[in-house]
């Protein structure tokens, strides 16, 4: 006979101390749904592309000119990249057992955050023109 | 609420991540033909959606989009859509929630597959 599960379950997730790999885990999903609900709009931008070249080129001069349009592409592509990063380290660790461990696991994870947000700075650069701010040429 | 899986647990697992190393490939393909260094242009976007393989793999890549998806939405609905969150509304909040996830990709598999072909 099954009993009842009557153990405390205790998630408030502002108290417990999650490690940076359950971290991780977390925004894994968050990015995952997030790029999910927004792919109608890029499916929409795709269509829209390749309609005419007039149609692209008003579609370019928009991305230009409206901030918000950048923001969004901007973060979805971060959020992309993540889930990609993050979906790499989860095979990584199932078919060639890498970072399985506390420590590597550890390690693993500040590499993927660290990648996300050496691509993302690159990214972010480039769409906002911001290379006087960060390279002396 | 079986289901909504597609298959065994195991079968499940091997599904997701074909779909998503498929994902991952084409990403970077995308990435790697049409970006130069002066930004994308419209003959090389267009041109890369009209060749024939690369919209047999477009399509191949809003499939595995699909699937990847419907399976993935599946894992959060069943960790946080339950009585422990939702108490007796948890069914009704699960059921809206497969319901929209459906309603997205099928709106993004007829619309891409209409774009591209």
């Amino acid at each position: 006979m099954i009993e009842k599960d009557n153990r405390p379950v205790h998630l408030n997730l502002l108290t417990i101390n999650l490690p940076i790999i359950g971290i991780s885990s977390i925004l894994h999903r968050v990015s995952g749904l997030a790029v999910f609900v927004c792919f109608p709009l890029l499916v929409w931008l795709l269509g829209i592309s390749l309609e005419s070249e007039e149609r692209f080129f008003n579609l370019q001069n928009l991305f230009q000119k409206m901030i918000l349009f950048k923001v969004i592409i901007f973060l979805l592509f971060v959020g992309f990249v993540y889930h990609l990063l993050a979906g790499v380290k989860k095979i990584l660790g199932e078919v060639f057992g890498i970072g399985e461990t506390l420590k590597s696991g550890t390690i693993l994870t500040w590499l993927i955050f660290g990648l996300t947000f050496a691509v993302s700075l690159i990214v972010l650069i480039d769409i906002f023109n911001l290379y006087e701010y960060f390279f002396v040429l | 609420m079986k289901m909504s899986k597609l298959g065994s647990g195991t079968k499940d697992f091997i599904i997701i991540r074909i779909c998503a190393v498929l994902i991952l490939i084409y990403s970077i393909y995308l990435a790697v033909s049409v970006f130069s260094a002066d930004g994308i242009n419209y003959k090389e976007w267009s041109s890369f959606f009209q060749s024939p393989i690369n919209k047999i793999l477009t399509s191949a890549f809003f499939v595995a989009f699909a699937i990847h998806t419907w399976r993935g939405t599946w894992a959060i609905a069943t960790d946080y859509l339950t009585p422990k969150f939702f108490g007796n509304f948890s069914k009704y909040a699960y059921l809206t929630f497969r319901l929209f996830v459906a309603g997205v990709i099928a709106l993004v598999l007829t619309w891409s597959f209409l774009i591209i072909w």
